[in-house]
C-alpha cells in the first residue's frame, strides 16, 4: 500500500499520525498570538450574565451581598476577573459585600482580590472608593471547612460561625453584623465556585432562607448548572472565563482599569483556539473516514 | 516592584515553564517540579486546617476550659474524631462505626429535607410547567418534557428495552449525547482558558515586569 500512495494519501496519513507536539505548538501560537496582538473580537452579553448582573444593579444602596469565593488558583482565569469585577459592582452601587471561601486554596486570592479593588485609583490618583471601613461597608470572613455546615450555621449567625474575621479580628464588634446578623437578613448570595458548592447553596441557604442566588463558574461546571437557572433557583449564571468577559463588559471593567481586563483580554485566543479545534475534528475526521475507505477499496482489491 | 515580588514572578514563571516541559516528554525538572507542588501544597493545607479548623475548635477551647466549663463539651467531637483515626489500628477500628453512625445520622437528617424540598421539588415543578405563552416557549418546554420522559425511561432497567421502550430510550440517548457533547465542549474550552490564563501571566506579569510593562 505504501509504495503507491498518492500526495493526498500521504497527507491523509501524515495529519491522521501527526505528533501530538505539533497541536500543542499551534495551540500554544494560537494562544499567544492574539494575546500579544489583539483582534478585538465582539461578543454580546447572554441572557444569563445579564440577570445576575441587572439582579445586583437593582439592590437598594446599602443593602449586604454575600460573596463566597470558592476557587483556587488552578480556575483563576476564569472566576477571579469575576470576582474583581462583582467587588467593582458593589462597591460603585454602595452595596456591602460580606466575603467568606469554603475552599482551603481561596482566602489568599480572595484577600488579595480584594485589596486590589480597595486600591483601585482613579486617573487622577485619587483612591476610587474613598472612605470604606471594614466591618461596617464590607468584611472579609476568610476559610471556614465544613461546607454545608457553614452555610446551615450561618443561617443562624454570622458571628457564631465566624467568630473572628480573616484578619483575626471578632465579628461581635463589628457594625455590620450587629444590622445583619444571619444570612436571611442579606439581599443576595453571589457563589463564584470551581467546586460543587452550587449545588449545595441552592438548599442549605438560598431555598431554607429564601435569599436569591447567582452563580459564576468554570465552563467545566456550566453546562450541569444550567437546570438551576432553567428553574430559577439560579437567577444567574456566569460561566467560565466567557461569561466573567460578559461581565467585566457589563460591569465597564475597561474604564475602571485603564485597560483591557483579564476576562475580555483572554477572549480573543479563546476564539482562535477555537477555529482551529473545529478545524482540526473536521478535518482528522474527513481524513478518518476517507482513509478507511481507501483501505476498504484496498483490501477488496487484494 | 519590590525585590520579593520579581523573586515570585521569576519563579512563578520558571515553574511554570519546568511543568510545561514535560510537553514535550518526561524528565527529572518536570518531576522536580511535581513534587515541589505536592509538598507545598501538603503543608499550605496542613497550616490553614490547622489555624483554621483544628487549632480555633479543639485546641483553643480546651486551653480555656478553666476560664468556661462548657469548653469541656468539646471533648465530645474530638474523641469521636480520634475514632475515626483508630481505623487504622485493625483492634479498635469498629470505634469509627460510633462516629460515622452520628455523622451520616445527622448530615442524612439535614439533607433529606432539605434537598427534596430545595432541590427535588423545585427542578420537578420546572419540568412540568404550563405551556406557554408564546409558541418558542411550548417548542422549547416540549422538548424538555420529551428529553426528560425519554432519558427516564432510557434509565429504567426493569423492563427489557424493546419495541417502544427501546425506541423512547434510543431518543433518551440522542439527549444524553447532547448534553455529553456540550460537556464536552464547555470543558475544551475551560481548559483553554487555564492555558490563556498562564500565558497572561508570563506574557503580562512576568515578561512585563522585564520590559516595564507588567501589571
Amino acid at each position: 500500500m505504501a509504495e503507491q500512495q498518492t500526495p493526498l494519501q500521504k497527507m491523509a496519513y501524515a495529519i491522521l499520525n501527526l505528533d501530538r507536539r505539533i497541536i500543542f505548538t499551534l495551540v500554544f501560537l494560537c494562544v499567544t498570538a492574539p494575546l500579544i496582538w489583539p483582534i478585538g473580537m465582539d461578543f454580546t452579553p447572554t441572557k444569563e450574565v445579564i440577570d445576575a448582573f441587572d439582579d445586583i444593579e437593582a439592590l437598594e444602596s446599602g443593602s449586604v451581598v454575600l460573596i463566597s469565593a470558592d476557587y483556587g488558583p488552578s480556575s483563576m482565569p476564569e472566576t477571579h476577573p469575576m470576582y474583581l469585577a462583582l467587588l467593582h459592582q458593589c462597591f460603585r452601587r454602595g452595596l456591602r459585600p460580606v466575603i467568606l471561601t469554603l475552599v482551603p486554596s481561596g482566602p489568599g486570592l480572595a484577600n488579595r482580590g480584594l485589596l486590589d479593588v480597595l486600591e483601585s485609583e482613579n486617573p487622577d490618583g485619587s483612591l476610587m472608593y474613598p472612605g470604606l471601613t471594614e466591618g461596617v461597608d464590607y468584611a472579609f470572613l476568610g476559610y471556614k471547612p465544613g461546607g454545608t455546615a457553614v452555610m446551615l450555621g450561618l443561617g443562624q449567625s454570622f458571628i457564631t460561625t465566624f467568630p473572628n474575621d480573616y484578619d483575626g479580628d471578632a465579628t461581635s464588634k463589628m457594625p455590620l453584623f450587629r444590622e445583619v446578623s444571619r444570612l436571611g437578613d442579606c439581599k443576595y448570595i453571589f457563589d463564584i465556585a470551581s467546586v460543587g458548592y452550587p449545588e449545595f447553596w441552592v438548599p442549605y441557604a438560598a431555598e431554607r432562607e429564601n435569599v436569591p442566588l447567582s452563580v459564576c463558574c468554570t465552563a467545566v461546571s456550566a453546562a450541569q448548572y444550567y437546570p438551576y437557572y432553567q428553574a430559577g433557583q439560579f437567577k444567574g449564571l456566569v460561566g467560565g472565563m466567557k461569561g466573567s468577559a460578559e461581565y467585566e463588559q457589563l460591569v465597564g471593567m475597561e474604564e475602571i482599569l485603564g485597560k483591557i481586563p483579564p476576562a475580555t483580554n483572554g477572549m480573543d485566543a479563546q476564539s482562535v483556539v477555537h477555529i482551529l479545534i473545529v478545524l482540526a475534528i473536521i478535518v482528522a475526521n474527513f481524513f478518518f473516514f476517507v482513509s478507511r475507505r481507501w483501505e476498504a477499496s484496498e483490501g477488496g482489491r487484494a | 516592584m519590590s525585590v520579593g515580588t520579581i523573586i515570585g514572578l521569576w519563579l512563578a514563571a520558571g515553574l511554570t515553564i519546568i511543568i510545561f516541559s514535560f510537553i514535550y516528554k518526561d524528565n527529572p525538572l518536570y518531576k522536580f517540579g511535581e513534587h515541589l507542588f505536592l509538598g507545598v501544597s501538603l503543608g499550605y493545607g496542613w497550616c490553614i486546617y490547622y489555624y483554621n479548623d483544628i487549632f480555633p475548635n479543639a485546641i483553643k477551647p480546651l486551653q480555656e476550659i478553666s476560664q468556661d466549663s462548657k469548653n469541656a463539651l468539646v471533648l465530645i467531637p474530638i474523641i469521636l474524631g480520634l475514632f475515626i483515626i483508630l481505623r487504622v489500628v485493625p483492634s479498635l477500628a469498629w470505634l469509627s462505626r460510633f462516629s460515622f453512625a452520628l455523622y451520616i445520622g445527622g448530615f442524612a437528617g439535614l439533607a433529606v429535607p432539605n434537598v427534596i424540598s430545595g432541590v427535588f421539588l423545585p427542578q420537578l415543578t420546572s419540568t412540568i410547567n404550563p405551556l406557554g405563552p408564546d409558541w418558542p416557549s411550548i417548542i422549547k418546554q416540549v422538548v424538555l418534557l420529551v428529553g426528560v420522559f425519554c432519558t427516564v425511561v432510557f434509565f429504567f432497567f426493569s423492563w427489557e428495552h424493546r419495541g417502544a421502550v427501546g425506541k423512547i430510550g434510543r431518543v433518551g440517548i440522542l439527549y444524553i449525547m447532547v448534553a455529553f457533547g456540550a460537556s464536552f465542549g464547555y470543558t475544551v474550552m475551560a481548559r483553554v482558558s487555564l492555558l490563556i490564563g498562564r500565558i497572561q501571566f508570563m506574557l503580562h506579569d512576568w515578561i512585563g515586569s522585564m520590559t516595564g510593562g507588567g501589571g
